[in-house]
């Protein structure tokens, strides 16, 4: 009898766990790092997979999050990084796009920067969140709404806001 | 009439779909190249290629030295004799038919008529014989009286 493989849409699994990875530490190579670690242990333990626990997608993404958790450990400092926005002006507006996006996020606490990765990297839905998180479908969209909200604000503040660094609380705070 | 008002928060989701980080191209394609079935399906093909070629190297060794006739006569004769014992028969010319084409009852009589014990005591076969029939006046040479 032929397995299900979990793996086989690769191509759209990866960027959606990069897309996810990149969100909560950073877009470069340490997102592709953490991408890679991903993806060999998918491999290497793709048959544990149990598709009655749920999609593919919510099995890689629990990897991520203990291989992000691992890479943290590796870490000497637990800040987060902040683009370097001075030299955006002279990048294409799709570059410098991200770079807003991440200098935005880069204000946000870790709770709040693991639900936008959810949500608008990994593309999960509410429920699909709230089984991974352990949350009920409405938490995850009242907390995201929430957390839309404080990164409306932090769009509007500018890139560094007004003190030109990120709140302190976002740099070491983890869920 | 009344306008719905557009969520505020719909330009940041908007903006955070569209901007979306992405794998570099180079680096997408080296990770599905590595993590795709076919990579890991052509080494189980190597592996019975390999396998094939080996056991044809072997098969052909076996034939240069006349091995695969030598076990070809030895399987057909081990097939007759087992056949033989089965149907308990001793001269397998003579039997032919009932070899072939035994059932269990004619088997049964086969193996009660036809024995060995027939085959080599024929009383009154030699001129040696105190019972033998002469057939024709000439035969046997009589010892001059």
């Amino acid at each position: 009898m032929l397995r299900f493989d979990p793996l086989a849409d690769s191509e759209r699994l990866i960027k959606r766990v990069y897309a996810y990875v990149a969100y909560r530490i950073g877009d470069g190579a340490d997102a592709e790092d953490v991408t890679s670690e991903t993806f060999e242990r998918a491999v290497r333990y793709k048959s544990s997979y149990d598709r009655s626990k749920g999609e593919p997608i919510s099995w890689l993404l629990g990897i991520a999050r203990r291989c992000i958790e691992d890479s943290w450990k590796h870490r000497l400092a637990t800040t987060s990084e902040v683009p370097d926005v001075a030299a955006a002006g002279a990048l294409e507006d799709e570059t410098e796009n991200r770079l807003l996006v991440a200098a935005a996020l880069a204000r946000l606490n870790e709770r709040d920067r693991e639900l936008i990765a959810l949500r608008y990297g990994a593309d999960l839905t509410a429920r699909q969140i709230g089984n991974l998180l352990g949350l009920r479908a409405n938490a995850v969209e009242v907390a995201l709404h929430r957390t839309l909200g404080r990164l409306r604000e932090a769009f509007e503040a500018g890139p560094l806001g007004e003190a030109g660094l990120p709140p302190p609380e976002a740099r070491s705070v983890r869920i | 009439m009344k306008r719905f008002s557009r969520s505020p928060n719909k330009e940041t989701e908007t903006r955070l779909r569209e901007h979306r980080p992405v794998p570099r191209p180079s680096f997408l394609a080296a990770l599905v190249e590595e993590i795709s079935p076919r990579s890991h399906g052509r080494a189980g093909l190597r592996r019975t290629a390999l396998a094939a070629a080996l056991s044809a190297a072997i098969l052909g060794v076996i034939a240069a030295f006349g091995g695969v006739g030598y076990a070809a006569s030895a399987v057909k004769g081990a097939d007759v004799t087992a056949v033989w014992r089965l149907v308990g028969v001793s001269h397998p010319a003579k039997h032919h038919v009932a070899k072939h084409h035994a059932t269990a009852s004619s088997r049964a009589l086969a193996t009660s008529k036809d024995n060995g014990k027939d085959d080599q005591y024929k009383p009154g076969k030699g001129c040696g014989d105190k019972n033998h029939i002469h057939a024709r006046e000439d035969e046997c040479k009589k010892p001059p009286k």
